[in-house]
Parts: structure tokens; C-alpha cells; sequence
């Protein structure tokens, strides 16, 4: 058996034969072209160009998943959840705990995955999949396997305020979730959507995909905070379409994780759209952080923005893949990309690529991407005014980050955001020798 | 309160400092003059406890402690102070929280309460006020598109929070303008004190017309080739290093 089949039937098994359902499931089609899709790839490897850097293979292959069953809310979390005074819906392993939910005054059109079987949301089913690639192997897998997700509709003109969205993956024994969820802000909607991603116990794998459609004139501010322990896999694929003179604002703190990965790809469809995505990863041990973001201006006169930033420390890898793809058609396109890291240890590690890929020809776009050491000149500077060296780098650290947590529009989100960030060097991040 | 014996240094492997040696007194103010590449800023930085600095051989005694056993922040606690020739940018650091970081250090290190945000901001505002500093300076990241003279008149700043016991100036005159040179001069001399101990190091005599020392030396090629009172800097004003330097040898 090569590695392929390996993992095909290590992810897969007999999910193939056990999916049926009534003619009219739409799911039911989404699911079997998944199970074929990844049928014929299986896991992505470092041989294939985008996962050169997250060997989703080899770094899978390590444990063995099993579904994971519906479970209740670790009552270690009920606090940390109910921290956003928010609206807020609570998936344990892949499956909505609709006791820690509470969507509370929501204006928004809430539903679960299997409601769209409804004849109510016939309409939101045929959106289902409608942003994502048909050959993504992970995407594939997620389709195969989705059961349960939010499906998040916010009517016209409407102002759906924030919304909380926490992922939990618990249990003794390594399992696998696939959640699938779609937002879709109507014409001049508005949304803060608010993700916090925990977990306890084994080693789990969460594979998300997160279909976001925000059309014309519509908002959407998208925070992702991932915090689960060093065991867990977090994958998110996020793919959005954004329309005329609408706003995809995003930001990605990545500090908790073994490996997690997060792609986004995000296409600007309609004149005047604007896209910013922020991000901080911070990484000890052998943590793996992995940004991978693809814009695509296919539409005039659209902005996008790109910053990113990153602390690794101890043996902690990071990736950074970013590329704005500029159509023909994408006249006056303003794209801007940047991504700096700081290694604090001689084992850490990152790996950035940055990419332009440009058919048009008045556009302005930039990127950077810079790796290094915190300061030394810097660090002396301070510790001859007398500030301890621990308190030093942390200054100098808190300093290098502010620059991407600007990116965040959201008060209340940058406090908690910097606070953890905060709570993240207390606990000893700066160990120069990258001894674990 | 310093007492430097003998002091070699090495950088990168060639040895700069070869066998100096100085003694300031508590409340002393002394210059040390020297042309380029005498050793004046590595004279300075051995002093703070920058990396880079081998040194070979000598002590150094500030108010009775081994200064080579000291890490800087214990040399700058202990009442050590360098105003830096080239102060350092750090974008995204506030100098009001530098300032109140590095007071707060200091208070913690003499066993004292930490200032909160209001008893730090007035303090730091009765101090301001004489360098003529602005509250806006004090909003920026430090030393951030600061003008060199707002550099400059920074570092006195720290300085007047900080109330070191040993001044070292290195090259504070530097890229500053007459008027600018004045307001510097002035807050040092405010802070001369019977117990603050003051090195000035420079390249030029014109500082040393606002700012007089009891004792100035003279450095080359790594030593004290020559001491004496303040007329001695006129005297280097009048005659050149390389004369000075010759006699002396």
C-alpha cells in the first residue's frame, strides 16, 4: 500500500458506502464529491507546492482519528466561552452543544448544516459550496465528513452585530471533526463574527472549511483566535467572496496549537471591495504555525491588505504564504503585503513566500518580508535605563506585534487579543538557547 | 566613586583600551578629550556593559563594586548613566512608558513603591518643562523622528528621572546646534549635585565652555596621555591633538 492509499484509508475508510440520504439531500451530492475527490489524492504532502512547508501528511499520519461523537462542553471552558458578552454558538467536536449555546437577541437568520434540508433554506443550500475548490484535498475531506455548522445568514440593510463562535475539540482519544460553515452577509448587511478555538484532552484534528459570501456593500469583521494545547491540529479554510464596495476585515492570532494552518483565500468580485487580513502567530516548543492567503482582485478600483507578524521561539516553525493574484480586468488595484517575524531562539524557524501575481498593468501593489533577531542595540538601550532584560524583549516584542493588532477594529477584541498575547510572555517566551 | 585601573579592551579582536586608568570623585565633574578612534565610545559603552567589549585586563570600581560583575540594568541601578552619542529609535515603545518602565525599574530595584500613571505624569512634567519637551515628544515612540536635538535633550531627560549618581556623556554635543547645545548644557549643569559624580566625553572643546569640568584628561591611542584642570582644554584648543599628543609621549 504507498503512503496515499495509507492515508485515504486512515481518513476516509468506508465513509463512501455509508453516505445515502433522500434525492432532494444536497448534501448528500457535496458529500459523495468530496469522498471521490479525496479518493483520488488523499493527504497533501510537502511534494505538492502549497503544502511544501505543512506536511499535512506526515504531520497527520502520527496519530489515528477516529469520528468524533457529539460531546458536552468541558465545564473548564463554560468561563472562557461566556467572556464576550455575545450572542454566541458553541460546537464540541464538530457538533453544535446547543445547552452552552445562546444566540440570545440575534437579528440574525441562524441555522444548523442538516437544516438546509428544510424547504425553508432551499435557498441556502444551493449556496453551500459555492466558494470553495473542487479539488482541494482537505476541503474534499471536509465535505465528506460534514455533518453539522453554523449557517449564518444576515438579511439586507441589517446589522447583525457580533456573533460568537467557539470550536471546542475534547475527549481521551485522538478524534476528527469537520465542521462546515457559511456566512453570508446580504446586500449592506453587517457582522462582527468572533471565533475562539479551544480544546483539551488527546490530540484532535479540527477540519474546518468556513464558506463566507459578504455582497455589495456589506461588512464583515472576522476574529479568529486559536488556543488550543500542543497536541491539536486546527486547519481552517476559509474561502470568501466579496462584493462591490464591500469589506472583509480578518485577523488570526495563533498562539496555542501543534500545527494549525490557515488558508485563506479570498476573491474581490465587485468594484470599490476591500480586503484587510491581519495576523500573529506566536510559537515555543515545536509549535506550527501556518498562514497561507490567497487574494484575487478580479474587479477594479479594490483594496487589499496584508499584515502579518510573528514571534518563534524554542524550535517553533512558522509559514507565512501570501500572494495577490491581480486579474487583467483589475484595473487601479492597491494591494499591500507584509510579513515580519522575529526568531528568539537558533532552532526556530520560518519559512515566507510571498507572491505577486499581476495581469494588469496600473496597479500598485508591495510586499515585504523580513526575518530576525529582536534588536540588540535596541535591548541594550533599554536595560542601560535600568529595565530588566526579561522586561526588555517583552517591550520590544509588545512594540513589534502593535503593528498587526492595529489591524484589529474591535476594541474589546485588541484588549483580549493583547492580553493573551500579554499572558503569552509572562509565561517565559523568550528562551534564546531553544532549549525545551 | 569610579576608579578605573589599567583598563584593557579588546573589540573584534584589536585592542583599543591599553592600560587606562581614571579616578572620579564623588561630586567630581571630569572631561575626557581625545581625537578619533582614541577609544572615547568604547571608553563609554565597557562603562554600561554593552556586548562586544572584551576586556583583557583592569578593574573598574563604581561606589565599591566590581562594575564586570554587574549586568547593565544593575550598573544603571546601582546609579550608572550613559547619555548615548546616538540614542536608539524603538518604534512602537512610547516614551512615556519607557520612562515610566525604566523609573518603575529602579524604584523595585531600592526596595520603593512603583509610580502610577498620574504621580508618574506629574513628575515627569515638572521635569519636562526646563528642557522644554513637549507632551507630544513624550507621546511618541521613543526617539522616533525625534530631531538629534530632541535626542539629546531625551537622554537628559532620563537622565533627570533616573538622578544617577555617575553622569557619563558621551559625545552629547553631537549634531547639535548652538542653541540646542545651550539647553543641554543647561540641564546638566541643573543636575550637578554634591553627590552626582559627572564624565563628559568629547571630541570638541566648545562643550566644556557650558558645561565646566574640575579635571580634564586627555586620550590617545587607548590611554590618559595627559590630566589636568580645566585650562587644559583650552590649551588642546590652541595647540591640536597631534602637538598635545606628542608632548605628552
Amino acid at each position: 500500500m504507498t503512503d496515499e492509499d495509507r492515508s485515504i484509508k486512515a481518513f476516509l475508510g468506508d465513509r463512501g458506502e455509508r453516505i445515502s440520504g433522500k434525492d432532494a439531500d444536497a448534501l448528500v451530492e457535496l458529500r459523495l464529491a468530496g469522498v471521490s475527490a479525496f479518493t483520488a489524492q488523499g493527504l497533501p504532502h510537502r511534494k505538492r507546492e502549497r503544502w511544501k512547508f505543512t506536511d499535512l501528511r506526515r504531520m497527520l499520519m502520527r496519530e489515528s482519528y477516529r469520528p468524533a461523537e457529539p460531546a458536552r462542553l468541558p465545564t473548564r471552558f463554560a468561563g472562557r466561552v461566556a467572556a464576550l458578552p455575545a450572542p454566541r454558538l458553541v460546537f464540541v467536536n464538530g457538533t453544535l452543544d446547543e445547552a452552552a449555546s445562546d444566540l440570545g437577541q440575534s437579528v440574525a437568520d441562524i441555522v444548523r448544516l442538516d437544516a438546509l434540508l428544510g424547504g425553508d433554506h432551499a435557498a441556502l443550500a444551493d449556496r453551500l459550496g459555492e466558494t470553495v475548490e473542487a479539488d482541494h484535498p482537505m476541503i474534499a475531506l471536509n465535505a465528506a465528513w460534514m455533518a453539522d455548522g453554523a449557517i449564518v445568514r444576515v438579511p439586507a440593510g441589517t446589522d447583525g452585530g457580533r456573533l460568537h463562535l467557539v470550536s471546542v475539540m475534547t475527549g481521551r482519544e485522538p478524534v476528527m471533526a469537520h465542521p462546515r460553515h457559511m456566512i453570508l452577509l446580504e446586500v449592506n448587511a453587517r457582522l462582527e463574527l468572533v471565533e475562539t478555538v479551544l480544546g483539551d484532552g488527546a490530540g484532535h484534528l479540527e477540519n474546518a472549511v468556513t464558506e463566507i459570501q459578504v455582497s455589495d456593500g456589506a461588512r464583515l469583521d472576522h476574529y479568529r483566535h486559536i488556543d488550543t494545547p500542543e497536541s491539536h491540529v486546527a486547519l481552517d479554510h476559509l474561502r470568501a467572496h466579496v462584493g462591490r464596495d464591500a469589506v472583509y476585515h480578518g485577523f488570526n492570532l495563533a498562539i496555542g496549537g501543534g500545527v494549525d494552518r490557515t488558508e485563506s483565500t479570498i476573491r474581490l468580485l465587485g468594484q470599490g471591495g476591500e480586503v484587510r487580513l491581519g495576523g500573529a502567530y506566536l510559537g515555543r516548543g515545536r509549535q506550527h504555525h501556518d498562514n497561507t492567503v490567497l487574494i484575487r482582485h478580479e474587479a477594479p478600483h479594490c483594496l487589499s491588505r496584508q499584515v502579518f507578524k510573528g514571534v518563534l521561539d524554542g524550535r517553533a516553525h512558522g509559514v507565512f504564504q501570501g500572494k495577490i493574484h491581480v486579474d487583467r480586468v483589475a484595473q487601479k488595484t492597491d494591494g499591500y503585503q507584509l510579513n515580519k517575524s522575529i526568531l528568539l531562539s537558533p532552532r526556530a524557524e520560518i519559512d515566507a513566500k510571498p507572491e505577486l501575481e499581476i495581469y494588469a498593468d496600473d496597479v500598485k501593489c508591495s510586499h515585504g518580508a523580513t526575518a530576525g533577531q529582536i534588536d540588540t542595540d535596541a535591548l541594550f538601550y533599554l536595560r542601560a535605563r535600568g529595565i530588566p532584560e526579561h522586561t526588555a524583549r517583552g517591550l520590544l516584542i509588545h512594540a513589534f506585534l502593535a503593528e498587526a493588532l492595529e489591524e484589529i477594529a474591535a476594541e474589546e477584541i485588541r484588549g483580549q487579543y493583547q492580553a493573551a498575547i500579554d499572558a503569552w510572555m509572562a509565561d517565559g517566551g523568550f528562551d534564546e538557547e531553544g532549549a525545551e | 566613586m569610579l576608579e578605573i585601573n589599567d583598563l584593557h579592551v579588546t573589540v573584534d579582536g584589536k585592542e583599543i583600551l591599553k592600560g587606562l586608568s581614571l579616578t572620579i570623585g564623588e561630586g567630581e565633574m571630569h572631561a575626557v578629550m581625545g581625537p578619533n578612534g582614541s577609544g572615547k565610545s568604547t571608553l563609554s559603552y565597557v562603562l554600561a556593559g554593552r556586548e562586544g567589549y572584551e576586556v583583557t585586563g583592569g578593574t573598574i570600581r563604581f561606589r565599591g563594586r566590581d562594575l564586570f560583575e554587574l549586568e547593565p540594568e544593575e550598573r544603571s541601578h546601582l546609579g550608572l548613566f550613559l547619555a548615548f552619542q546616538y540614542p536608539l529609535e524603538i518604534p512602537g515603545v512610547q516614551t512615556n512608558t519607557f520612562l515610566r518602565t525604566a523609573l518603575n525599574a529602579h524604584r523595585r530595584a531600592r526596595g520603593e513603591k512603583e509610580l502610577d500613571g498620574m504621580a508618574f505624569l506629574k513628575l515627569v512634567r515638572q521635569k519636562t518643562k526646563a528642557l522644554g519637551i513637549s507632551d507630544d515628544m513624550l507621546k511618541r515612540a521613543v526617539n522616533v523622528g525625534f530631531s538629534g536635538g530632541e535626542k539629546k535633550r531625551a537622554e537628559i531627560l532620563q537622565m533627570a528621572l533616573l538622578e544617577p549618581r555617575m553622569a557619563i556623556l558621551d559625545e552629547t554635543d553631537s549634531g547639535l546646534d548652538i542653541d540646542a547645545l545651550k539647553v543641554v548644557a543647561e540641564g546638566v549643569n541643573a543636575l550637578r549635585a554634591p553627590d552626582r559624580s559627572t564624565l563628559v566625553i568629547t571630541h570638541y572643546q566648545r562643550l566644556l565652555d557650558y558645561i565646566v569640568p574640575d579635571r580634564v584628561h586627555i586620550l590617545a591611542r587607548g590611554r590618559i596621555v595627559r590630566s589636568g584642570g580645566k585650562e587644559l582644554a583650552k590649551e588642546l584648543e590652541a595647540k591640536g591633538y597631534q602637538d598635545m599628543i606628542e608632548q605628552a609621549a
